[in-house]
């Protein structure tokens, strides 16, 4: 009985990798073409057109979300990428957009709260701890360009040292008015 | 002898300051960057803008406009978009033909403020007989 359940095992592999075979090739067809026609949609004819559709964007964001903790009170937007543009084209994002996106939003809340009068000391020096750790993050080390990052990393030290005017600043010129 | 060491405090103060400010105008001031890019060229989206996920940011208060030395075949419509996704100043454009001219999208903008490049091919069509996409140029920031 177990000879026979043995052998009939062993004659059933090569039936078994043929029906793996049968399937996965086709599989591996259609995606292939998937992914080839799918990467042409968004890129250009000499492969540079680096665009992610808006549900991959959507997906960078919400993925980079989900590693960071908003300070107290924010809340993340429910529609961190906006489809169509004022003239009504739709918009197409860069590989990366919604990661930095998702990162400065973060920094936004942090920067808010270490900025707050109302909140104690203790709190603000806490809230500047997590602004400071922007430099760890894929914004400052990735999408913020070379030549723009000594400015802000300059904001960034003298935030340290307790001069928060460079980081008020910024925030008034380049963080949303108020939590989504 | 006190007069001559007031004088020379006051030239030392004097160079310190000079230094300063030059030092101050070498890191932050405005100035030329190369940027290129491809325009999408795909059969989707009825020619969608591009937005860069480089993040700039001005340097110095003052305009920021752009030139190109190469365009791409269907022409460039450029234009600039801030943090929260609003449009700095105005969008410009540029015909295959028109290189080596400066187009200014905004004339004062903030010291500081972030801003993302965001561009399109300006005769888009599907298809289309255009066989360059790509296009050089610098952009003054």
């Amino acid at each position: 009985m177990s000879r026979h359940s043995t052998t009939t095992q062993k004659e059933n592999e090569p039936l078994r990798v043929s029906r793996l075979v049968k399937v996965i090739v086709p599989l591996v067809f259609v995606a292939g073409l998937a992914g080839y026609f799918g990467e042409r949609h968004f890129a250009d004819r000499g492969g540079k057109f680096t665009a992610l559709s808006l549900q991959g964007t959507t997906r960078e964001y919400r993925a980079e979300a989900a590693s960071l903790r908003l300070a107290p009170g924010w809340t993340w937007p429910r529609a961190p990428v906006r489809r169509t543009a004022a003239d009504g084209r739709a918009v197409r994002y860069e590989r990366g957009w919604g990661t930095q996106a998702a990162d400065y939003y973060w920094y936004c809340s942090w920067a808010n709260r270490a900025l707050d009068r109302n909140v104690g000391a203790s709190e603000r020096r806490d809230a500047l701890g997590h602004v400071l750790d922007i430099r760890d993050k894929y914004f400052f080390k990735t999408a913020l360009a070379p030549v723009s990052k000594p400015a802000f990393d300059q904001v960034l030290k003298s935030a340290a040292a307790d001069d928060l005017r460079g980081l008020r600043r910024d925030y008034e010129l380049n963080c949303p008015k108020t939590p989504a | 002898m006190g007069r001559r060491i007031r004088a020379r405090t006051a030239l030392l103060a004097l160079a310190v300051v000079a230094v300063s400010c030059a030092m101050v105008g070498v890191a932050y001031g405005a100035s030329n960057h190369g940027i290129s890019g491809t325009v999408y060229s795909g059969c989707s989206g009825n020619g969608p803008w591009f937005v860069s996920s480089t993040a700039r940011t001005k340097a110095g208060t003052g305009a920021i406009k752009a030139i190109f030395t190469d365009i791409n075949d269907g022409g460039l419509t450029f234009k600039l978009l801030d943090r929260n996704n609003l449009q700095i100043g105005s969008q410009q454009s540029w015909t295959k033909s028109q290189i080596n001219i400066w187009r200014t999208f905004a004339s004062s903008v903030s010291n500081g403020k972030v801003f993302f490049n965001s561009f399109r091919d300006t005769i888009y069509s599907c298809p289309d007989s255009q066989n360059v996409y790509n296009f050089t140029g610098t952009e003054y920031y």
